[in-house]
């Protein structure tokens, strides 16, 4: 196991976004509505650096011909074919077997934000 | 909000691997001040008033334009039609966009470092990312013009920049004569890797006699024809699909091989390459894995329907497999990853697919990943031999 230092935790602020490098490993922490989510920044799809791409709200399901729109910035959409992982859990939105990875995000009693990645992953 | 990027982890460049000298055929350079980008290129007074540029500088000025310094009468420059429908998420990828601004693709020596570089490719074929709408321009004398100065432009900004870019020659699908013209003048320029008759909708698919002055131009300097989506759905030309008009960008995007199944059928049965022997024709970004139905249908219909075109000494598939080219973007992806290869193989892609990147666009592969589960055996073919003989690289 291994614990990546991302920087002071005051300093994140909601909607922020930082990306490290951990051993080669890049990683995106992400503020969402003040919690903190780990998430890392390659694309289950074809390996684009997927928390390089904008976070949004997401169109919600619904009866044909209708929108409806959650303005909570939750996904992460990939900057390349545009699919959308929800920051929180990884999950791709159009299909549930799909995940980009994520790591658990802790604020230690110094102050500071690390990430922790188990080995092998 | 901050954002801090940058420490990407990328996928590894394939220097040595099976990409290494690899011939992309389909690159999309685009402009960083829209049609402004042509204004240097634009010699007749005429063609600039008409096309809103009498402001703009003149001559091979290009680099000078990196700034929006043309001052314009409001309103009255023109507008290069693009796709009617709107992708919702834009249309190129993010992380394209070179490190001094601009749209992604509009940067020439980032495309070299990031694209061309990163993959170790030995060239890629330019096709305009800004003139993939010519064809729903409505005034011919006016697509030709901005057809002339996008050639000029990607000769000067690009080829300029780096020998392995090569020019997809645009010429107006409006107006065939013209188009020869174009044809004509740059023929023997050894830049010039393909004729390019942007997609279109005007009632006559690329079989039509309509066209054939734009072959006989082509085949006057051995060079093969391409065409590539966008111009159905653009400017004046509205309605791409058989059955009635998509709704929606998905719809659109989804159904852009079905307009490219009809090109093909109109090719083969109007007996195009029986006429042009030796004419080379490359359906770009038009799909592939159509192809065992379509083919298998031609032949089968033919053998019952030849009184039609006698014309036709052999099936169909025949001529498909060699006259006509496919590329490889976007790769399928079956729910069995192990089943590209059968696919591939129903389609006889070692003879007729060519690798394609389509960088900068959204819906681009990544060229590693994309033909990862490409069968190895079939790996050169796609992205050495079959664009080597249809481009007649290193010729
Ligand atoms: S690489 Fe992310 S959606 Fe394709």
């Amino acid at each position: 196991m291994s614990e990546y230092l991302v920087g002071p935790a005051d300093e994140f602020l909601p909607g922020d976004r930082r990306i490290i490098d951990a051993d080669g490993r890049s990683i995106a922490v992400f503020n969402v509505d003040g919690v903190l989510h780990a998430l890392r920044n390659y694309c289950p799809h074809m390996g684009a650096p997927l928390c390089e791409g904008e976070t949004r709200g997401v169109m919600l399901p619904g009866s044909p011909q209708t929108f409806r729109y959650s303005e909570r910035p939750t996904v992460v959409v990939c900057p390349w074919h545009h699919w959308e992982f929800d920051i929180r859990d990884g999950r791709s939105s159009a299909d549930p077997a799909l995940h980009a990875r994520t790591y658990p995000v802790e604020v230690r009693a110094d102050a500071n934000v690390y990430v922790v990645v188990r080995s092998g992953r | 909000m901050t954002i801090d990027t940058g420490a990407g982890e990328r996928i590894a460049p394939s220097r040595s691997g099976f990409l290494s000298g690899a011939f992309d055929s389909d690159v999309h350079p685009n402009f960083r001040n829209g049609i402004r980008d042509l204004a240097p290129y634009v010699e007749s007074t005429a063609m600039r008033k008409r096309m809103g540029l009498l402001d703009a500088p003149r001559g091979s000025a290009a680099r000078v334009l990196r700034g929006d310094n043309v001052v314009q009468v409001p309103g009255a420059e023109m507008r290069l039609p693009g796709v009617n429908y709107t992708n919702p998420g834009g249309t190129m990828r993010l992380d394209a966009m070179p490190p001094d601004g601009g749209p992604p693709g509009s940067d020439p020596r980032f495309v070299v470092t990031d694209h061309l570089d990163r993959h170790g490719l030995g060239g890629a074929l330019l096709i305009g990312g800004g003139v993939l709408g010519l064809g729903g321009i409505p005034e011919p004398e006016i697509a030709a013009a901005v057809a002339s100065a996008h050639n000029l432009w990607l000769e000067d900004v690009w080829c300029r920049e780096d020998p392995r870019f090569r020019i997809a020659l645009v010429v107006p699908p409006q107006d065939p004569a013209l188009a020869a013209t174009e044809v004509h003048r740059w023929g023997r320029s050894p830049a010039v890797a393909a004729v390019y008759v942007p997609g279109t909708d005007n009632g006559m698919a690329f079989g039509h006699r309509h066209y054939y002055p734009i072959y006989e131009a082509a085949l006057e300097y051995g060079l093969p024809v391409v065409t590539h989506p966008g111009g159905e759905s653009s400017g004046t030309n509205t309605a791409m699909i058989a059955v009635g008009k998509p709704e929606y960008y998905l719809e659109f995007h989804a159904s852009i091989p079905q307009v490219y199944m009809r090109h093909l059928v109109s090719l083969v049965v109007a007996g195009v390459f029986e006429r042009f022997p030796t004419l080379r024709f490359g359906l770009i970004e038009a799909g592939w894995a159509w192809l065992p139905h379509v083919l298998w249908r031609l032949d089968k219909d033919w053998k019952g329907l030849r009184d039609e075109c006698p014309w036709l000494q052999r099936p169909p598939s025949e001529y498909v497999l060699e006259h006509v080219r496919f590329t490889t973007q976007p790769i399928y992806e079956p729910a069995d990853p192990s089943d590209l290869g059968t696919m591939m193989r129903l389609a006889r892609a070692d003879r007729c697919v060519m690798f394609s990147s389509d960088y900068p666009h959204w819906d681009a592969d990544a060229p590693e990943m994309a033909l990862r589960r490409v069968p190895r055996d079939m790996r050169r073919s796609l992205t050495h031999d079959l664009p080597s003989d249809f481009f007649r690289l290193g010729r």
